[in-house]
Parts: structure tokens; C-alpha cells; sequence
């Protein structure tokens, strides 16, 4: 963390000694002077300020365009075997919540086309999802507007039919991207605290709440591989399929597949994809 | 965020506020993002039978971004800054959740009277003491600064 904005009374180095510049007294100080507040706060801004550039969900594109992207073979080439599968992408904007917002969407467009599936949705979240919140102790006060998030974007999409996860008005909605976002986020950790004995062992002696709050709960923290085994189980209604890519020199992606613990009422709306690249998801389509 | 969870916050402490917050209330009715707050210091510490006033600042983002809390007289504690009486608290910061509230995350400022983190300091003074476990020394000093500052 080395930013500008530290140094609020920064003065100029006064002295040199053999061309080599001599900080200033003061400045050591200011840099013992930030605390932790503040290099926390300084980083979620930077990374606010880059990731804010992109789109929350991009348009659907090939996958050899990404292919493009990339010059090393090890990642170029297990792209390229993806994209010979008539694979397309929607690239996520980068801010911590891709994985989150790729799941979110992955849902919605597995259902889209279905009003009786998004309505059972719906019932699922008043219902089942709610219960598992109650359970683990959340309050109503502090999930009802996310839950109503949720509700709102299952609404229109039953109103609008398909399209409206192709419109402006769901692509550009932060609020309520972002709410229903936070809504899995809940039900997530609620999945978790009302089974820790399957996740105890391995946080690492950290406790469930500690790992559920920084992890999970907290927005703009990325999901790890824990947190999207857990959102699985807690959706109860879709299987996750992972297709890893990094600089190894397999030839082909390593894919994962969660399915969850139990299918709610045998609700079972299929698979969404996701492809992981070190620190980030996309969201997978088919042609 | 729309100011509904703010204004369900205001009507629930009008009704009930948990065990040790006396007071939660906006500054000014037309405005939901500046208000105050009055703690009891909790029992069994150098912090109990007086009453602690705090500011609170919501930010736009709330809940999904922390509000600000500060004490509003001096007081020595480790993990409270004394002169701005910024508040040293990792569920307002790093480990912030959108499942607080205004009234839960006071319930959290109260404990940290109670059992400071002398490891993480604002107050590096107050932090030698507690490290110290001079149980008596902590207790005139706190005891101390509430007489001259609360």
C-alpha cells in the first residue's frame, strides 16, 4: 500500500548525502501513523475506483475473445480448447463480489425463461431461505431489504420475461445487484452457522462468526472456494460447475463441480458455470 | 441504500433497545444519518455505573459500508482514540457485516469497555496499563478521566 494520499503533510526530502535523498523525520512518523482503519479504508477505495470502470455484468461474448487476451500459452491454450466447445463468457466487474454477482446471474438466467421456476424461487426465499436466517440468529430488520432485493429482480423478471437480465435496467441496477448479492451472501452464512460441525474443521481455529463476518458477510470480500461450496448448499437448488485456468502446463482446464447437500423440495434447476482465472470468476454460457 | 432499514432502525429503538444502550435517536428528524447514542459502562469493569454519549455517522452505503462511531468525551481505553474518541473496533472495520445494526454494533462498543484489545492500541498509554493487569492503577486512571471529562 503506497498511495499519495498518506502523506496529507508530506514535505519535501530537505537533505541528500551523496546524491542519496534523505527522508524527512516526519514522514517516517506519518507512515507509523497509519493504522490499520486506514490503509483498510484506502484500499477499498483504490479498489473501488478501478473496478467501478467496468461493467457489473459484461455482454455475452466468445470465448476466444478472452483467448485473445492472453499471450501466455499456458493460459491461452486451455482457453482456446474451451472456446472449441462453442463456449461463450460474460466477463464480472472485479470488485471483490464477481463470484457472488456471476452465481446471481447464473440463476436468474437458468430460470429466466421459466415464470413457474422463478416463482418457486420466490417461495423458496419467503420460505425455506428465510428459515435458515431465523435459525442462525439473523435479524428481520437487517436482511428484509435484501431479501426484498431478490424478490424485486424475481418480479420483474416473471413480469418482463428473459429479457429483462439483458436490459439496462437489472445490468445497471447496483442497488439491487448488489442487495441480492448481500441477500446470498446472508443465506450463505446462515447455511454455515446452522452447520458448523461441516465447516468447522476447516476454518483453521478461527470461529464460524469471525469467518462468516470477514469472509462472507462482509461485501466486496471475494469468495473462496468454502464460501461457494457453502452458497451451493444454502441455494438448495443449482450445482456449481468451476472451470479453473492458471499457469500450469496441463493442457486443459481443471473443472470442479459443487452440488449441494440436499435439493429443497427436489427443486433441481440445473448447473451454472463459472470460469475462474487466479483472484477472479466469469460467468460461463452456453452458445 | 434506501433509508427504509434506517427508519425501521429509528422506529425499533423507540420501542426496544438491547440490554446497556439507554439511548439511539437521530440528531434531527429530517435527517437519518446523524445520530446519538448513550451507553452504560458495563458491570465488573473501572467503566461501570456511568453513561457514555457517542456520535454516530451513517454513511450513503449503509449497511453494506460501516457507520462511524466516536465517543463524545475523552476516556482512556485502549482501543478508543482520547482525543478524537475514534473507536479502534474490528466488526466497524475489516470484519463489518451488513447483519449489524446501529443498536447491535453498540452492544459491540459496549463489550470492548469492558475487555479491551490492548493489542491492537489507539491509546498506547492505556494499552501499556491494561497490559500491565494492574487492576488497581487501571481503575484510578480510568476512573480518573471519566470524573474530568463525563
Amino acid at each position: 500500500m503506497h498511495s499519495p494520499a498518506n502523506y496529507h503533510d508530506y514535505t519535501e526530502p530537505t537533505g541528500t548525502t551523496d546524491g542519496v535523498m534523505t527522508p524527512p523525520q516526519d514522514d517516517s512518523e506519518d507512515l507509523q501513523q497509519i493504522d490499520d482503519m486506514t490503509v483498510y479504508k484506502l484500499t477499498r477505495e483504490l479498489q473501488d475506483n478501478e473496478a467501478n470502470k467496468r461493467s457489473l455484468i459484461g455482454s455475452k461474448l466468445p470465448l476466444s475473445v478472452l483467448a485473445n487476451e492472453y499471450v501466455d500459452p499456458s493460459f491461452k491454450n486451455k482457453i482456446e480448447s474451451m472456446a472449441s466447445n462453442g463456449l461463450y463468457y460474460r466477463p464480472i466487474r472485479g470488485d471483490g463480489n464477481c463470484a457472488w454477482r456471476a452465481v446471481l446471474y447464473g440463476l436468474l438466467d437458468l430460470i429466466g425463461s421459466n415464470k413457474e421456476q422463478c416463482q418457486l424461487m420466490k417461495s423458496l426465499l419467503q420460505n425455506y431461505h428465510t428459515m435458515i436466517l431465523d435459525e442462525a440468529g439473523f435479524e428481520k430488520i437487517a436482511y428484509e431489504d435484501f431479501i426484498d432485493s431478490f424478490y424485486e429482480i424475481l418480479d420483474s423478471l416473471i413480469a418482463q420475461g428473459p429479457q429483462y437480465i439483458e436490459s439496462n435496467s437489472f445490468l445497471e441496477n447496483t442497488e439491487l445487484q448488489n442487495g441480492s448479492i448481500v441477500c446470498l451472501r446472508f443465506i450463505t452464512s446462515a447455511y454455515i452457522k446452522t452447520h458448523s460441525d461441516s465447516y468447522e474443521p476447516f476454518l483453521e481455529g478461527e470461529s464460524i462468526d469471525s469467518y462468516c463476518a470477514r469472509n462472507i458477510e462482509a461485501f466486496s470480500v471475494e469468495a473462496d472456494h468454502l464460501s461457494l461450496a457453502a452458497l451451493v448448499s444454502a441455494l438448495a437448488v443449482v450445482s456449481l460447475h468451476i472451470s479453473y485456468i492458471d499457469g500450469s502446463n496441463t493442457e486443459s482446464e481443471t473443472i470442479h463441480i459443487l452440488n449441494p447437500d440436499y435439493y429443497v423440495d427436489q427443486t433441481d434447476f440445473g448447473s451454472i458455470k463459472l470460469l475462474y482465472r487466479p483472484g477472479h470468476y466469469d460467468l460461463l454460457l452456453d452458445p | 441504500m434506501s433509508p427504509g432499514r434506517l427508519l425501521r432502525e429509528l422506529g425499533q429503538a423507540q420501542n426496544e433497545l438491547p440490554e446497556g444502550v439507554i439511548a439511539l435517536e437521530v440528531v434531527d428528524d429530517a435527517d437519518l444519518y446523524h445520530w446519538t447514542a448513550q451507553i452504560e459502562g458495563p458491570p465488573s469493569s473501572p467503566f461501570e455505573n456511568t453513561i457514555f454519549d457517542l456520535t454516530i455517522t451513517v454513511p450513503d452505503q449503509y449497511p453494506i459500508k460501516p457507520p462511524t462511531f466516536n465517543f463524545k468525551n475523552r476516556i482512556s481505553h485502549p482501543n478508543i482514540d482520547f482525543k478524537t474518541g475514534d473507536i479502534c473496533l474490528d466488526v466497524l472495520s475489516d470484519k463489518w457485516s451488513p447483519a449489524w445494526t446501529l443498536a447491535s454494533a453498540l452492544v459491540a462498543i459496549r463489550q470492548l469497555l469492558g475487555s479491551p484489545e490492548p493489542d491492537s492500541p489507539l491509546n498506547v498509554d492505556s494499552a501499556n496499563l491494561w497490559r500491565s493487569g494492574d487492576t488497581s492503577a487501571i481503575n484510578a486512571l480510568t476512573r480518573y478521566y471519566i470524573e474530568k471529562y463525563n
